[in-house]
This record gives C-alpha cells, sequence and structure tokens, in this order.
C-alpha cells in the first residue's frame, strides 16, 4: 500500500533571467518498510526534492501526499506538527545541539510539539541502545566521535516513530568504515521501524545498499 | 582590484552591519559629545550670569565705614580713569530684611541687598533702564519710596503701591561690642511704599556675590537713604566703576592696578582727624579716630606715615572708680560710693620734652616724672594719680594700692564685664602743664561734648547717677565732680604705663586712642599732606579701601566649583560602556557574517597583518562615518541633559539659569574621542581573532564551537561562599560605624555579594550544572534555552555581569541618598546633636539662651558662633568661591565637641575623642619656617574642601589662603574634615582666631540650638519672634542637610538616570549577543525545524534564552544591590526612590526583551534549506 506519493512535482526559483528549473515533473511513490536511494550529480536536484518530500518547502507544481495527507494544505503548526509525527531527518551535519548530553539530544524532537512523555524518555534509552550508545547518554556532541554523532543523529529522527527517514548525504562527513557502519544501522532500524527511507547520496556504496535505486538528472526522476 | 577598491567594495556589501556599528560609535560619540558640552552650558550660562549680575560693572569699591560721595568724582576726573573707565558711581549697600506690612504673619524675607542709589546707578549700571514708576505714585515722596526686583515681590507677594517694611543695621563708627558702642540701636525701620517693580535681569540681577540663585533686591533713592541712616549728606559705602572703554590698551590687571592708584580718600573717608591741639606752647598735633580706638592696621599705617616725625601714641580708658584700700586691715572698707566715680585714666609713656611733656611730679618738688617703672611688673603696676585725684582720696601714701574699676573693652552678649585691677601709687603728678591735657581723652559723642556731668548720655549701662558728686554748687565737697569737670572737662585723672593701660584695656578694637605729634615746625596742612601724600603715605587698601576687579573675579569664579563636563562623563559611564560594547559586539558580528570571506583572503594568501589592516581601515571609515553622525546626536543629548539640569535635576544646580552652549573645541574633541575609542575597540575586536585558522574561517567560525563540560573551580567556589560569607559579617559590622560610613560599608557588602553571585552563576555555567535540559513532563524550552544560556560560560556570564553591575550600581547608590530630614539630632551625626541652626542678617549681641523677657523650654541652649561674610562654597552655589564665608568656633562649642568627622591631625586621645580641641592649637610657629604669613588650624566639611576648594581627596593638613581683616594672607590649615555637616561650605576656626584676624567682625550670625525632644517647633518659633528685627531664620538642621543633600541626591539621580539609559544601551548589547548566537545556531535551529519545531516555538525559545540572561542580570543585581540598600533603608538612612527604580529596571526588562527581539525575527525569517546547507 502506498504510503508516500510524489506526484508531478516541479520546483523552479527565479532568477533576475529565466527561472531556474531545478526538478521536473517528478513522481514517486514508496510503500511501508521500502527503502530507496536518490542518486545524481551535484545540482540535479536531490536535495530539493527531499526537501519537498520531508515538506520543509513547498513544490512548485504538483503535490506529495505522505500517509494520505498532502502537508501542501496545512498551516505553519499543523505542518510542523505532521513533520515531527511523520518524517525523520538525517543530514549530512549532525547538527546535535552542543549544550545538551545524548540522551537529551534525541529527546529534543519530543519538546517542540508539548510536554515530553515517560515513554519517550523510554524510547530515547532503546534507540540509543540500538544504535551502541546506551554508555554515552550523559556525554555531550563535543565528546563524541562523528560516527557517534551521526548515530545520535539517527536516533534523535527515530524518536517520534516517523513513517518516513529522509537522510542527505548521511555519511558524507563521514570514512569509509564508518559510513558503512552507519549505512547498515540505518537499514537495521529502518526495517525493525518499519518506516520508509529516502536517502540522497553520492555515495554508489550506501545507494547500493538500497533496495531501489533512483537517479536525478536534469530535474528528471529516473529508475 | 586595488586593497582600497576592496575596501570599498566591502564597505559597500555589508551597509548593513557597518551602519549598526556606526551607529553604536555615533551613540558613544554622542554621549562624549555631551558631556562636553554640558560643561561647556555650564561654564558658559555662569559666565552669562556675570555678566548680567554686574551689567558694565569692572571693579567695585566696598568699605566698611561711609565716605564721601565726593570721592567719586575725585576718582573720575582723572584723567587715567577717563582713559580707562566709564563712570563711577556711588552707593550704599546694605544687608537688610523686608516684611509685607499687609501680612503680619508671614516670616520676613531675609538677605534682601538694599541700595541706595541714584540715576547715575541706573544710567550707567542699568543702561539707562530707570525703573518706570506708575503715574499714581509718582508723587510718593523719595523718602518712601522703594524700587523691588520681581524675585523680591514675589516673595513679598506685594505689588506696586503696596507698602513695606525694611529692617536694616543701624550705622555707627563705634564697634557695637566695644564699651562705647553700648547705646547704639542695632535695628532701625522704616516703612515704604513699593513703587516700581523691575525684572530680575539688568539691573534686577545686580548682586555682588557670585550665585546662580537669582538675587532679592530692593533699590531706594540715595539721598533719602543717606537721611534715614542719619550720614552725614553725601556718604555712601560703596563705589561702582563701569565700563572698562574699548580702546584701552592695558590689560584688566593694570586696569586695576591704576585704578587703585587713582583712589585718594581724606582722613575724613578713614574716620580719621588730625587737629592742633590749642594749648599755646604745648601744643601738638593729635590725630584720633570716630570709632574712638584706631585699629592696629591704622595705627601702622600713621606711624609708617610717621617715619622720621617724633610721636607717641596715648590710651586713655574710662574707670568706673578710681579707689585707695585702707593701709590698715583694721579699719572698715570704704563703702559704695566713696572713691572718684568715672574718671578717664591715660596710659602713656611720660615724655620729657615740650609739647609732649614733662609731667612734673607733686611730690618731688616739680621734677619731671620718669616713665613707669624699669622693670616690667613695675610697669605694669604703677599708677601716678593726678594732684585733684590724690587730695580727693585723702593723699595716700606713695606704695599705697589703688584700685581700678572698669568695663572691659568688649562686651559679652550684649553685657559690659566689670573687672578691678590694683595698682601702686607711684607718684602724683601736678594738674598743669603736660598733665593738664583734656585732649588725652578722644572725643566720646554725647559725653566728652557735653557742659555738665548731667548732660551725660554714657554709652553703657549700668551707669551709676549716684556715684556722681554733681550736687549742691561749686565749691562744695558734694559737687567735687562737676567742678572738674568745668575746669578740666576729661582730663585723665589717673596715668598707668602704655604697656599697663594696653595690657587691660587694649582689644581687637585697637590699643591707641590717640597719637600725639610733635610739631616740630610741621604745619597742620603739611602733617595731612605727610599722612595722605607723603613718602610713606597711608595706604588706602591696608584701610579697607581696596577696589575688587569684581568682573574679572566673577568670570574667574564662573569657572565653577564643579567640571561638569567631567562629571557628566562620569554619570554617562554605562552609556559610553555600552556605546563600546555595542560597538565591539556589531563589530565582532560582521566578522563573523564574513567569517568564510575572511577565510577565503587567508587561503588565497593574504596575510593576517594584511587581512588585520583591511578590518581595521574598514573599521576606521565606519568609526569616521559613526562620529559624525554622533557630534549632532551629542548636541541632541546635551540639550537633553540641560533640559534635565533645568527641570528633573534642577537640586543639583539650585536653580534653573542654564542655556545650551556649543564650542567648536567640544564638538571637535568629542569626534575625535569617539573615532579613538571606536577604532580601539574594533582594532581589539580584529586582534581578538588573529589565532583564528583559514580552515575555521573557511567553515564560517571565529570561536571554534564549545561544548564540553568543565570541571567544577573548587577555589573559584570556595572563594565566592567566602566572599558572601564576608559580605554578611561587613554588613552587620555595618551597623556600628557612623552614619555616613554606614551607606559606604553597605555598598561594599552589596558589591561583595555581587561577586559571589556572579562567580557562583559562572561556575554553574562553567561546569554545566544547570540541570536537565529535556525530561518528562512541561517546561523543557526553558530548560533547553537554560543550557543554550551556559553554551557560552563566558560569553554569558560577562553578560549576566554587565547586566547586573549596572543594575546593582544603579540601585545601591541609593544607599547614599540619605534623607537627613529623617534624623534625629545625634552628637556624633551631621547635625552635631543640633535640632535648629539659623542665620540672622543683622549681628546679635544678646545671648540666645537667656533672652530678655522670654521663656524657652527647659534644656534648650544655644550656641552662636561669629561670621566673617564671605562667598557660599557649598554645593548650593556653583561659582567658585573667592573668599568663602568663614565662622568663629566658640569655646563652648569646641568644649562641647560633637559632629561627624571624616578625618583629623588628632595626636592626643582627647583630641581624637573631641577633633574641635584641634582650633586652639597654635600653627604660627610652623608657618614663621618659611614666611610671615600667619596660620591658624581649620576644621572644614571634607566635600567642601575637596570639591569647592579644589584641595584633593584627601585634604587633611593643606592650607588655603584668604585675606583677613587687614587686606591680608591669612593661611588656614585644615586639622579637622567633617562628613555630611551641617557646616558644608564654611570654613570653621576658632572665635579667637576669627576675632583676631577679623577684628571687625561684629556680634553674632550663625546659630545652632538643642532643644528638648519635640520642642524644636516652638522654640523656633519664639526665638524666631523674639529676633525678627534682626532677620533671624531658624529651621531644623535636617532640613538645612537635606538641602545640601539634594543636590548629592539629585547627582545620584542623574547617574541613576543615565545608567539606566545605558543600561537600556546595553540591551541592544545583548541582542546582539543573542543574535550572533542565533547565526552561529542557524544549523541548529533548522534542523529543530526539520524535526517539527515551530518557527514560533523556537522564537519563544530564543526569547526564553535572552530573558534568563537579562532577568539573571537583573536579579543578581538587584540583589545584591538590596543587601547594601535594605539594611540602610531599615535605620532610617537612606531614601530609595523605589517606584521609580522599579520603572526604571521594568522599562529595562521590556526594552531587553523587546530589543531581543531582533534575535527572534533571525530566527523567523532565516531560510531552513539554505542553514542546513551551510550556505551563507
Amino acid at each position: 500500500m502506498t504510503q508516500l506519493l510524489v506526484e508531478n512535482v516541479s520546483k523552479e526559483f527565479p532568477t533576475r533571467g529565466e527561472p531556474l528549473v531545478v526538478l521536473r515533473d517528478v513522481s514517486l511513490e514508496l510503500g511501508q518498510a521500502e527503502n530507496v536511494a536518490i542518486v545524481g550529480p551535484s545540482g540535479s536536484g536531490k536535495s530539493t526534492l527531499l526537501s519537498i518530500i520531508g515538506t520543509l518547502e513547498p513544490p512548485s507544481e504538483g503535490r506529495v501526499v505522505l500517509d494520505g495527507q498532502d502537508p501542501a494544505e496545512l498551516d505553519e503548526p499543523a505542518l510542523a506538527a505532521f513533520r515531527n509525527r511523520r518524517i525523520g531527518f538525517v543530514f549530512q551535519d549532525h547538527y546535535l545541539l552542543p549544550a545538551c548530553s545524548v540522551l537529551e539530544n534525541v529527546l529534543i524532537p519530543t519538546v517542540a510539539q508539548g510536554p515530553t512523555s515517560p515513554q519517550s524518555v523510554e524510547r530515547a534509552h532503546m534507540l540509543l541502545d540500538r544504535v551502541g550508545l546506551n554508555d554515552r547518554l550523559t556525554h555531550r556532541p563535543a565528546e563524541l566521535s562523528g560516527g557517534e554523532r551521526q548515530r545520535v543523529a539517527l536516533a534523535r529522527a527515530l524518536i517520534n516513530q516517523p513513517l518516513l527517514l529522509l537522510a542527505d548525504e548521511p555519511t558524507g562527513n563521514l570514512d569509509r568504515t564508518t559510513a558503512e557502519r552507519i549505512a547498515r544501522l540505518m537499514l537495521d532500524l529502518q526495517q525493525q521501524e518499519q518506516m520508509m527511507l529516502i536517502v540522497v547520496t553520492h555515495s554508489e556504496r550506501l545507494a547500493g545498499l538500497m533496495s531501489r535505486q533512483l537517479e536525478l538528472e536534469e530535474g528528471k526522476l529516473e529508475e | 582590484m586595488s586593497l582600497l577598491r576592496l575596501i570599498i567594495a566591502s564597505l559597500i556589501h555589508h551597509w548593513r552591519t557597518n551602519l549598526a556599528v556606526a551607529g553604536g560609535v555615533a551613540a558613544g560619540t554622542a554621549v562624549l559629545t555631551g558631556a562636553l558640552l554640558v560643561g561647556d552650558s555650564m561654564k558658559g550660562s555662569l559666565r552669562r550670569l556675570t555678566v548680567e549680575r554686574l551689567g558694565p560693572i569692572e571693579e567695585i569699591l566696598l568699605v566698611d565705614r561711609f565716605f564721601r560721595e565726593d570721592l567719586t568724582e575725585e576718582l573720575a576726573a582723572s584723567q587715567q580713569f577717563k582713559e580707562r573707565f566709564t563712570a563711577a558711581v556711588p552707593v550704599i549697600f546694605l544687608n537688610v530684611s523686608l516684611e509685607n506690612v499687609e501680612e503680619k504673619d508671614r516670616r520676613p524675607t531675609h538677605r534682601v541687598n538694599l541700595l541706595g542709589c541714584d540715576d547715575r546707578f541706573w544710567k550707567h549700571v542699568g543702561n539707562g533702564r530707570v525703573p518706570a514708576v506708575a503715574e499714581q505714585y509718582a508723587d510718593v515722596s523719595p523718602r518712601q519710596r522703594i524700587v523691588l526686583s520681581r524675585p523680591l515681590a514675589d516673595a513679598l507677594d506685594v505689588e506696586e503701591g503696596d507698602w513695606v517694611i525694611v529692617r536694616m543695621g543701624s550705622v555707627t563708627g563705634i564697634p557695637a561690642e566695644s564699651l562705647l558702642g553700648e547705646d547704639v540701636e542695632t535695628v532701625e525701620f522704616t516703612r515704604r511704599r513699593v513703587v516700581a517693580i523691575i525684572s530680575a535681569d539688568g539691573p534686577g540681577r545686580f548682586s555682588l556675590r557670585p550665585s546662580q540663585q537669582l538675587p532679592l533686591n530692593a533699590y531706594v533713592p540715595l539721598s533719602a537713604l543717606q537721611r534715614t541712616l542719619g550720614l552725614p549728606d553725601g556718604r555712601v559705602n560703596a563705589l561702582l566703576v563701569t565700563g572698562r572703554r574699548a580702546d584701552a590698551e592695558l590689560p584688566p590687571e593694570k586696569n586695576h592696578e591704576v585704578l587703585q592708584g587713582l583712589l585718594k580718600p581724606s582722613l575724613d573717608d578713614y574716620g580719621l582727624q588730625a587737629e592742633k591741639t590749642d594749648r599755646g606752647p604745648l601744643s601738638y598735633f593729635n590725630i584720633t579716630s570716630d570709632r574712638v580706638f584706631l585699629t592696629n592696621a591704622v595705627e601702622g599705617e600713621i606711624a609708617r606715615a610717621l617715619t622720621g616725625v617724633e610721636f607717641q601714641p596715648a590710651l586713655t580708658y574710662l574707670a568706673n572708680k578710681i579707689d585707695v584700700k585702707p593701709a590698715d586691715p583694721s579699719v572698715e572698707p570704704r563703702d559704695e560710693r566713696s572713691g572718684i566715680p568715672y574718671s578717664t585714666i591715660t596710659a602713656i609713656e611720660f615724655a620729657q620734652e615740650p609739647p609732649l611733656g614733662p609731667f612734673r611730679s607733686s611730690l618731688h618738688g616739680a621734677a619731671p616724672l620718669r616713665p613707669l617703672g624699669d622693670r616690667q611688673e613695675e610697669k605694669e603696676n604703677s599708677i601716678v594719680l593726678n594732684r585733684w585725684a590724690w587730695d580727693d582720696l585723702d593723699k595716700p601714701q606713695p606704695s599705697a594700692t589703688i584700685y581700678v574699676r572698669y568695663f572691659l573693652p568688649e562686651s559679652t552678649h550684649g553685657e559690659p564685664q566689670e573687672r578691678e585691677e590694683p595698682f601702686t601709687l607711684a607718684d602724683v603728678v601736678d594738674l598743669d602743664g603736660a598733665a593738664a591735657d583734656p585732649d588725652l581723652t578722644p572725643t566720646v559723642p554725647k559725653v566728652t561734648d557735653q557742659d555738665s556731668l548731667a548732660d551725660w548720655q554714657p554709652p553703657f549701662e549700668p551707669f551709676y547717677w549716684e556715684w556722681l558728686r554733681d550736687d549742691g554748687k561749686p565749691g562744695d565737697e558734694s559737687h567735687k565732680d562737676e567742678d572738674y569737670w568745668t575746669a578740666h572737662k576729661a582730663t585723665p585723672k589717673a596715668f598707668v604705663s602704655l604697656a599697663a593701660g594696653r595690657k587691660l584695656w587694649g582689644s581687637r578694637f585697637g590699643q591707641t586712642t590717640s597719637i600725639r605729634v610733635r610739631p616740630d615746625g610741621m604745619t597742620l596742612d603739611e602733617l595731612k599732606e605727610r599722612l595722605l601724600r607723603g613718602p610713606h603715605a597711608i595706604r588706602p587698601a591696608a584701610m579697607g579701601f581696596a577696589f575688587q576687579p569684581a568682573k574679572r573675579q566673577g568670570l574667574e569664579a564662573a569657572r565653577g566649583t564643579t567640571d561638569f563636563n567631567v562629571l557628566f562623563l562620569a554619570f554617562s559611564f554605562f552609556v559610553i560602556a555600552a556605546a563600546v560594547m555595542l560597538v565591539a559586539l556589531l563589530f565582532r558580528l560582521g566578522i563573523e557574517q564574513r567569517a568564510g570571506e575572511l577565510g577565503v583572503l587567508a587561503a588565497v594568501g593574504f596575510t593576517r597583518r594584511r587581512i588585520g589592516r583591511l578590518l581595521a581601515v574598514e573599521g576606521l571609515a565606519v568609526a569616521t562615518l559613526g562620529s559624525l553622525l554622533g557630534v549632532p546626536a551629542g548636541l541632541g543629548y546635551a540639550a537633553l541633559m540641560v533640559h534635565g539640569l533645568q527641570t528633573w535635576w534642577v537640586d543639583a544646580v539650585v536653580t534653573p539659569f542654564l542655556s545650551l552652549y556649543v564650542t567648536w573645541p567640544s564638538l571637535l574633541v568629542g569626534f575625535a574621542s569617539g573615532v579613538l575609542v571606536a577604532q580601539l575597540t574594533i582594532l581589539w575586536t580584529v586582534w581578538r581573532t588573529r589565532h583564528v585558522a583559514p580552515r575555521q574561517l573557511l567553515a564560517g567560525e571565529i570561536v571554534p564551537p564549545s561544548g564540553q563540560i568543565g570541571a567544577r573551580p573548587r577555589l573559584a567556589r570556595k572563594l565566592a561562599w567566602g566572599t558572601f560569607l564576608a559580605a554578611i559579617v561587613l554588613g552587620l559590622l555595618a551597623a556600628t560605624v557612623a552614619e555616613e560610613m554606614r551607606a559606604v560599608a553597605f555598598f561594599a557588602a552589596g558589591a561583595m555579594v555581587l561577586a559571589a553571585c556572579l562567580t557562583l552563576v559562572w561556575i554553574r555555567l562553567k561546569s554545566g550544572t544547570t540541570g536537565p535540559a529535556v525530561v518528562a513532563g512541561r517546561g523543557n524550552l526553558l530548560r533547553i534555552a537554560l543550557r543554550n544560556a551556559a553554551r557560552n560560560p563566558g560569553r554569558s556570564t560577562l553578560t549576566i555581569g554587565l547586566v547586573a553591575s549596572a543594575s546593582f550600581l544603579i540601585v545601591a547608590v541609593s544607599a547614599f541618598r540619605l534623607d537627613p530630614v529623617r534624623w534625629t539630632p545625634k552628637l556624633q551625626s551631621g547635625n552635631g546633636g543640633f535640632a535648629l541652626v539659623a542665620e540672622s542678617d543683622q549681628p546679635i549681641y544678646e545671648d540666645l539662651n537667656a533672652p530678655a523677657g522670654v521663656s524657652l523650654a527647659k534644656g534648650t541652649k544655644t550656641i552662636a558662633l561669629r561670621v566673617n561674610a564671605g562667598d557660599d562654597a557649598s554645593c548650593l552655589n556653583l561659582y567658585k568661591p573667592t573668599q568663602p564665608r568663614i565662622l568663629g568656633v566658640p569655646e563652648a562649642m569646641i568644649a562641647r565637641g560633637g559632629f561627624a568627622w571624616a578625618g583629623s591631625s588628632a595626636a592626643t586621645p582627647e583630641q581624637r575623642e573631641n577633633p574641635w580641641l584641634l582650633l586652639e592649637e597654635s600653627l604660627d610657629d610652623e608657618a614663621g619656617d618659611t614666611d610671615a604669613t600667619p596660620t591658624v588650624p581649620m576644621v572644614i566639611e571634607k566635600n567642601t574642601a575637596t570639591y569647592s576648594l579644589h584641595l584633593g581627596f584627601n585634604p587633611l593638613g593643606k592650607t588655603y589662603e584668604v585675606t583677613d581683616g587687614r587686606g591680608k594672607t591669612l593661611r588656614l590649615k585644615i586639622v579637622g574634615l567633617l562628613s555630611g555637616s551641617l557646616f558644608q561650605g564654611e570654613l570653621l576656626i576658632s572665635e579667637s582666631a576669627l576675632l583676631r584676624h577679623f577684628p571687625d567682625v561684629s556680634g553674632y550670625r550663625f546659630f545652632l540650638t538643642e532643644t528638648p525632644p519635640g520642642q524644636s517647633d516652638s522654640v523656633q518659633k519664639t526665638l524666631e519672634d523674639e529676633f525678627r528685627d534682626y532677620g533671624f531664620t531658624a529651621e531644623p538642621t535636617g532640613r538645612r542637610l537635606d538641602r545640601f543633600l539634594a543636590v548629592q541626591n539629585t547627582y545620584l539621580l542623574t547617574f541613576q538616570s543615565l545608567g539606566g539609559l545605558g543600561l537600556l544601551l546595553g540591551t541592544f548589547g545583548l541582542a546582539t549577543v543573542q543574535l550572533r548566537n542565533v547565526l552561529q545556531r542557524r544549523g541548529e535551529l533548522a534542523l529543530l525545524r526539520a524535526a517539527g519545531f515551530r518557527r514560533f516555538t523556537l522564537a519563544n525559545m530564543v526569547m526564553l534564552e535572552n530573558g534568563v540572561l537579562l532577568c539573571a542580570g537583573l536579579g543578581s543585581g538587584v540583589l545584591a544591590a538590596l543587601v547594601a540598600v535594605l539594611p540602610h533603608w531599615l535605620t532610617g538612612g537612606a531614601a530609595i526612590p523605589g517606584v521609580s527604580l522599579a520603572a526604571m529596571l521594568a522599562a529595562v526588562l521590556l526594552v531587553g526583551l523587546i530589543t531581543g527581539l531582533a534575535a527572534v525575527r533571525a530566527v523567523l525569517t532565516a531560510p531552513l534549506l539554505a542553514a542546513l546547507r551551510r550556505e551563507r
């Protein structure tokens, strides 16, 4: 059953001259527990597509439907709540809060929409256990290695049990071994959580680990 | 592409940031320039007042006696005068009290300047502005006319046509406190009708003393005042010289010298008479004074003028009784009526040659008498009776004891004190020749000029008429005294040595009654010529005829006691500090925003030095632009401050008189200072980035991100708690120290609490122990905000510290806002235990402890002080004092002790216990080492010494020179410093020293009264009613202190207000810090938005972070301030303006939160994706 529908999405940016078209009529469907890698050269619109799917920016044309909901129809508070509950993000940079501990960083998304529940705290512990950091709960990001930081970022992305995990070059800043380890961890968790996963990457190795590979070239998405 | 083009391009590209930095620079420059302009305005306004006060007057001659009006014409007739000045205007100048006839219950208006003047005054001083008298009052007699200045009319609540009573001191040549001045009516009244009221400018502003306060002036026709005062026609006591001619080539100092040289008073002007006695071959020249005694200064001048001429001084005094003690002790003492009543005794060295001698002995065959005794003791104990007196005393044997009863030459509180002195009869002199000389006795009006004893009008009481033997007929025993008077008038009946006479009857009024000059072929005119024009002629200045360069002194005094530009720079400290901080923060923000760009420059080969130079030149351009904007803003700031001093802070300057004055030097200095301070700040900011690696810059970082938890600094923690404990101990100890020091102690305790608080905050932030950031439940946003505030402990502590320090200082200076009205009289305090302080316009001679016919509450005690008039040196007068007022502290006050002291030179336990005793020390030996200038110990209020006389912050032991009563320099050495005293502005020396150096000071004009609790109001009313005629005004000591402290309190208010302004500006800095934080964290914030945080939630978080810092700063500052202020407030010492302070702090909080919105806006408008991709 389709849980993510990207339908005829186009995106263009205004410039001094002609508008810059980044995405042209892109469509994509994804079902529960599916994963896909999107590859393509720099400037092909991979991250833009990811942002549109992640509701971080609206498409110029077309629509995105996640879990039966078109987020374009939501106002800003509802959209934020939607994103909070349905989508998890992992970026190339971990963007951990340096002042907060590992556990607190994981719990940060729970603060966004109201009081943090004890269940969330329990889940945070569980996730950190799964990413192998249950002994580093009180450490600050500055006290972690790059791979560890990205594992925290992964746990943070999963704290609200999202339907969709979006990863933008999640291993771009890591060495090959660590990148491999993080990629496998991400896939394991995706399977365990039964969520959809879209990874944008230049890395053929990472793309190869996904069940589907799509290529974005000159704004068009091809299988 | 040159470096210059790169700089210009960069300046244009980053115009927003540069404009913000320029704004900060402009704020700082505005404050610097404004403070300088406030100083300019103060000086300019004081100068303007001086010119208004004196008009065209350049020099003033004010004498303590009345001299011929003709002296004016004689002076003005001189060619040299005409070359330099325009006119000389004679006036009578008196201090009087006025009262509204219709409102008897209203207190009289005191300290009024009464001018007796005529058309010459209005023409030359008033520039032709003759008061316009309404038609209906045109026929009011000149003797009834009075013109008032508007402020005086308002004070009296009178208008044209109303009647007023003028109370003025009587004018007399004879000092009222001398024996022969006793009958002088000290106060005279006249009733006058107000025929015109003139505005308080031009002649309406005229005053002799420099003060920014409007004088209370009254004007009456000169001739009418002369008649009222009973003066011979054409007598005045002041002379005003106007308008130096524009073409005068000489400097003002030289003009002053020339003018003084042109002044040629006559002997009559000096009150001296030089006459030739009508005694045939024994005739001589006799020089006497209309004040009976020749003062030492006058005698010295005459002696100087008579160099080379033989003369002798004589002192003739009145003996109430001359009697002989029976040689046989078994004989009954003679009764009260025995002896010779009311006779004169002359103290003289017997001359041997005519016409001044010889004095021939009746007992030794008319042998000439030798000067009495060779030995000092013998000299002082011997007396020679004339033959008549010897006979009258039944021819006592030589060596018999002769008693002389007399009144002391100076009365005490108006009461003559009688004494008796035993002498040994040395000889008897024949009543002929030199001894039969009535001219040995000076003229005493209404006594020596009377034909009969019955016509005497003795100037003192008691006078026992029954003692006089003037009954019966001539030749009778009962008519003896009348017979003697008829035959010999006031011829002395006894003689003592000059030394003995001077010892008994010499006083501050003099020790000589006549100077007898041997003619030696000289005519009287030649003698007068010698005295007035001879090679050693009497010097007018030494006789009190000294012109004061009023305009020059006034303009000099207009430089002021307080350097207002420094004062306002200090007041504006927080504003300047905030502006500097803002410049630093904004410029750094600009660098951070351009970190990548700078990284590229570094990467392509720019050296650090070159990059630094690039930024410095850019900074200089921005600083110059900011300063250019700041100078006109400074004009606005100065105008605002001047407006403040005219309105909200008017108590600091007592009366609104200020105008805005702008000078080019201040504008240039303000501009240059602004550029310099800003450039230094910018260079410092650039210098701080010197260690940032290019790679880091390329990554957009100026400071590496910090996230590691530091260890708890144990030592700092111990230190903080130790400081806290010490503050508590100091606070407890503060309760035991003197009132004035208590505020300082509390302030120190508060500062220590603040330091401890800030250290603890820093430790907490540094160690990361701010509690969990996220827990199950609510409030996580605040927790995260708190944690974020701890991300950069140094920056956050600095921010908190800045806000805390500012709010602490602003609130804690309230501890220095004293409310003396609430103070009860206490011996060791600023009020010295006195409930009332009073002053009178006219000197009072009566003892206020026992005023005749008045009953005062039991326990009321008044101490009276003598006053040598002078400039007001208190903080109420902004002019620099030339000759401050001097008070004479009587022995009773010295013995009593009291008052709070800031320091003293006490060397003994007694002096330490009572530093007033130091006034009795003799310091002349000390002065003798270097010069002949006498030195007298002085006590002074510390602030007066430091700020008014500019004797430094530790003035103890320093000296201050004044001009004594004889025009000579007198050095006053500070031996004691009073603290917060009602004696502010006064120089205090012992009464004996005052009388020694200012012998013309008469009576008492300053009073301190102790009253029983709750009785001060009734005592005040009783004394004011009783001494109303003297212009006696009393007030509670607390109110007087309050008036002084109003200035200090207003300065504090100004400091608080400008501190608040600085704090407001500081909140912009806080916002900048917040903005920097937001920009540094925009990636994180974007991630949070991606994770589902609403923009509004994130904005809230940033607001909370801002609020946390702001509240922590305000909270710890106010907490520490409360430690400083509360105890002092609870004990009644401090007056905290709670509402205005709370409003100010609330405004700071509000504005701080509002300015924080800039950071919030950055959050709300930040492009999400760009941040996530680290795009800039």
